[in-house]
């Protein structure tokens, strides 16, 4: 019998000891992480989320304005910015931005201004007038009648803030203080607002009319809607200011975009990486949808170029980059990886060395 | 060696056969509408407009081989589950068959090894699912490499992959197919180890879910051995899309794959070589 | 002379391990021996283990006791099957294929590379050249026993193990199946035959073997089986006187045939002239012996 039969049972052993040997090398796994964690792609803020919904409705502090249309709750930075007619509102939300990683390395390399002696940097100098850029500034805005800055300004020292000026009263809970200019004729005017709004105006008339906005005693425009409120950066540029931004030398795009891009309204999310959103609209949709293409392929060529010439960093940065087409307005998306940023900023916030070095 | 004319038979066989005249019928039929319907426009290297069948899709203007991207990501998860499906379903009878009355004493009276008859057999389904997964990956890459100018090789590597994960499923079809000759038990065992495979790439969330005992423990145990076909299917994707791959990891996937797929070819050899028929 | 196929106390036992009876006894200590060039036919009635033994000898099924030679070598040597050609009993042949790609995939795992030609005259020997173009799928019963019967031809074998060679053929294909195995003979090649029709047995084998309940229990010479019993049949002219007859040794075998049991030809001519001189008047005398069937019947008898 056995010269009839071979050995079968070598068989099993083989199959038993294979089984072995791969449960060996899964259990091994060469360092491989067992789910195989993916690098989530960047966050692009494409619209209002849960989160950035509820800061809103947490910021709507005012009573209703006087035109029926705004019959809700007000944000006081928003009605700041809401001059009628206006072309810009750029709002950035320093507090979020400033716990973002990208903010983080920001201020690494703020405090790594220090001197050479490690004497005080920027930041110190203003946390010495009873603010602290870190702490109580909330956000910072940019408008077509001057920027506006929003916080917890009630432990600031107006009188060391603003040169001395004398503050007046103004609305119900509002202050002017008019700084004087350098040739001495009358300068930029600040409108305090209840210790914790801010806004630097070219001249009394503009700073009067916002704590007349704000406090709802006159009609405001609507550059920047509430709904438009999300990301950590978001704004609205139109009309002249958009042809302002955007000269007829500043490329071969230049011209297209001038002719064809009325109003950019534009959102970034730094949440890990930076991830950018903006939206391009205009009146005829033909020009925008060959603006669109046009923008497309500068990048797509922008990309191929990088490539060639061996800058990897700029090429897969450009991979993120993508023109969203659409009826009567087109997206741009760009995104840059916080490894990418992290790998920019590495000079920035090393401690100096005993002699002051990096 | 006679494994291979085991194969090339099986490989005959299964032309005849309709699921497989079916399955290339379907996916030429496919590739030839990409042919014909599909419409790119690329401008400077991007790939601007999409046109299928005259209609057209908003797509993001990008460029042309980012903006593939997602379709090969597409077509390798299509291959990977969609191929193992579909091998499952029609690979199930190629092992009974070979064992059924009549042709198995026919070939067992021939100069031909038992060993060498499952080892054919496995090479020609393998030469099977390899085929077609590639079929499907080349045309689709030539046919969106003419039309847009981005070319790569990346989604055939997928494909590859995609039948290093069907061969494991197979081989425990094989060896199910040798102990109980029974095409759809041999299908409900390929079914069985898709589904270990899904669950062993998802083996460290689902053990923090279970209490301590013997199942934990036999769950352990198992998707220790079963191959995490999930994230195979994981990193095809990832290799069809271009994206970075650590080597190391990769090569321990195929590496488990293929450890299943020899340990199972042996435990069907050892039932076979002591049956009768 | 080393022989062709040679099995020496083959036992084989079916279990039914699920139920935990015991099992089948399909084959009890079989020991045979086929001398080379020889035609060997192996009968006996279903379920007597004959299909058992051609699986044992040729490694389809597993003996647990006994040894199998096949033309000297261990049949589980691939080098050994190459030189033999079988054909069992139920046939599985691929419907989709045409016989010559068949007969060329048989080929190839005989390690044989044939050529178109080749092929062909297979085809032909085995009257199967018409249908050359069809494919399987659409042959009668009798068409596939041929096929398989070609692709056990292949290779020239020197040993080939039949299992119903001629199941489903017709009267006529049987015939040329029979000269086809006996061209086959004539070349010397060994033919080991289990069929169920005894005349085509009788025609092809010298020897036979009986086998039953898993044993041997007749095994020799075709004429030998079938001659240990021969008698006379003889024929008197009407009149003849019974009573005479039958004290002369003649038994009446119906329509005034008579049956003489005798040895020898003195024997036979002794027991004539004492009919004759009882006034019987002989027409007709003729020797006749047992059939196969007979010898098959008899053998079942006596072993029950």
């Amino acid at each position: 019998m056995p010269g009839l039969r071979r050995r079968p049972g070598l068989w099993l052993l083989a199959a038993l000891f294979l089984f072995g040997i791969g449960a060996l090398v899964a259990a091994r796994g060469c360092g491989a992480s067992e789910e195989g964690v993916r690098r989530p792609a960047p966050a692009l803020p494409r619209h209002l989320r849960p989160a950035e919904a509820r800061r809103m409705e947490q910021r709507q502090v005012l009573p209703p304005g006087p035109m029926p249309e705004r019959a809700r709750p007000r944000d006081p930075v928003l009605s700041a910015l809401a001059v009628p007619d206006a072309g810009t509102a750029v709002v950035f939300e320093a507090n979020a931005l400033r716990n973002s990683p990208l903010g983080q390395l920001l201020i690494a390399c703020l405090d790594a201004s220090r001197g050479p002696d490690g004497g005080a940097s920027a930041l110190d100098s203003i946390r010495e007038l009873g603010v602290d850029p870190l702490e109580d500034v909330d956000r910072v805005a940019i408008g077509d009648d001057g920027v506006v800055v929003s916080g917890n300004f009630s432990r600031a020292r107006w009188d060391q803030l603003f040169a001395g000026a004398i503050p007046t009263a103004y609305g119900t809970r509002g202050q002017l203080f008019a700084l004087p200019s350098a040739d001495g004729g009358s300068g930029p005017v600040v409108a305090a607002w209840s210790g914790q709004l801010l806004a630097v105006t070219p001249g009394e008339a503009a700073a009067r009319a916002t704590l007349d906005r704000i406090e709802g005693r006159l009609p405001a425009g609507q550059v920047l809607r509430d709904d438009q409120a999300y990301g950590d950066v978001y704004g609205v540029v139109k009309g002249e200011r958009l042809a302002a931004l955007v000269g007829p030398g500043d490329g071969p795009l230049a011209g297209p975009v001038l002719d064809a891009a009325k109003s950019v309204e534009f959102h970034l999310d730094a949440t890990r990486d930076v991830g950018l959103v903006a939206s391009v609209s205009g009146d005829d949709p033909e020009r925008l949808t060959d603006l669109g293409k046009a923008l497309g392929g500068a990048l797509s060529a922008a990309r191929a170029r990088a490539a060639a010439a061996g800058r990897t960093d700029e090429a897969q940065l450009l991979e993120f980059a993508r023109v969203v087409p659409g009826r009567e307005s087109f997206g741009l998306e760009m995104a840059v990886p916080y490894e990418v940023l992290q790998a920019r900023l590495a000079h920035c916030g090393r401690p100096p060395g005993p002699d002051g070095g990096r | 060696m006679r494994t291979w004319h085991v194969a090339a038979d099986l490989v005959r066989e299964a032309a005849a056969r309709r699921w497989f005249l079916g399955l290339a019928l379907a996916l030429t039929l496919l590739l030839l509408g990409l042919v014909g319907g599909l419409r790119l426009e690329v401008v400077d290297g991007a790939l601007a407009a999409t046109r299928l069948f005259g209609r057209s899709l908003f797509t993001p203007i990008r460029p042309a081989d980012v903006a593939l991207r997602p379709v090969f990501v597409a077509a390798s998860y299509l291959t990977f589950y969609g191929g193992m499906a579909f091998g499952l379903l029609a690979c199930s009878d190629f092992a009974p068959a070979l064992l059924s009355p009549g042709r198995i004493e026919q070939l067992l009276a021939l100069p031909v090894r038992r060993w060498e008859l499952l080892a054919g057999t496995f090479l020609g389904v393998l030469v099977l699912g390899v085929a077609g997964a590639l079929y499907g990956a080349v045309g689709l890459v030539v046919i969106l490499g003419f039309k847009t100018g981005a070319w790569t090789w990346h989604p055939l590597l997928a494909a590859l992959l995609a039948s290093v994960g069907f061969a494991t499923v197979y081989a425990g079809m094989l060896a199910a197919a040798v102990f109980v000759r029974s095409a759809p038990l041999s299908a409900a065992v390929g079914g069985l180890l898709l589904l270990s495979g899904i669950l062993a790439g998802n083996r460290r969330v689902l053990l923090a879910t279970m209490s301590e005992g013997a199942g934990r423990w036999l769950f352990a145990g198992w998707t220790r051995i079963m191959p995490p076909l999930s994230r195979l299917a994981d990193t095809a994707a990832d290799v069809a899309a271009g994206a970075a791959v650590v080597p190391a990891e990769l090569g321990t996937l195929v590496s488990e794959c293929v450890l299943f797929s020899a340990g199972a070819l042996a435990l069907a050899v050892w039932r076979f070589e002591q049956r009768d028929f | 002379m080393t022989p062709a196929l040679e099995a020496t106390g083959l036992h084989k036992r079916y279990r039914r391990r699920l139920l935990g009876r015991a099992g089948t006894d399909a084959l009890s200590g079989v020991d045979l021996a086929v001398a080379p060039g020889t035609a060997f036919g192996l009968i006996g009635p279903n379920g007597a283990g004959k299909t058992t033994f051609i699986k044992c000898l040729l490694g389809i099924a597993w003996p647990d006791r006994g040894t199998v030679r096949l033309l000297g070598r261990s049949p589980q040597e691939p080098a050994v099957r190459a030189r033999v050609g079988y054909l069992p009993e139920r046939l599985h042949l691929p419907g989709a294929w045409r016989p010559p790609a068949f007969l060329r995939a048989v080929a190839r795992l005989k390690g044989l590379a044939p050529g178109a030609s080749e092929l062909r005259e297979m085809l032909a020997r085995v009257g199967l050249l018409d249908v050359a173009e069809r494919r399987i799928g659409g042959f009668s019963k009798g068409m596939r026993q041929r096929l398989a019967l070609a692709a056990a031809l292949l290779g020239r074998p020197e040993l080939l193990v039949l299992d119903e060679p001629t199941d489903g053929v017709d009267p006529l294909g049987r015939m040329e199946v029979r000269r086809l195995l006996e061209a086959e003979l004539a070349r010397g090649t060994t033919l080991f035959v289990n069929s169920h029709l005894l005349s085509e047995t009788e025609r092809l084998c010298q020897r036979i073997g009986i086998l039953s309940g898993g044993r041997l229990l007749r095994e020799g010479p075709l004429e030998a089986l079938c001659r240990a019993e021969a008698w006379w049949e003889v024929r008197f002219a009407p009149g003849a006187p019974a009573a005479a007859l039958v004290a002369a040794g003649f038994r009446p075998a119906g329509e005034g045939t008579f049956r003489l049991d005798a040895e020898d030809a003195a024997a036979v001519n002794a027991a004539l002239d004492r009919a004759r001189a009882a006034g019987a008047l002989l027409v007709g005398l003729a020797r006749a012996s047992r059939t196969l069937e007979d010898v098959l019947t008899d053998a079942l008898r006596s072993r029950a």
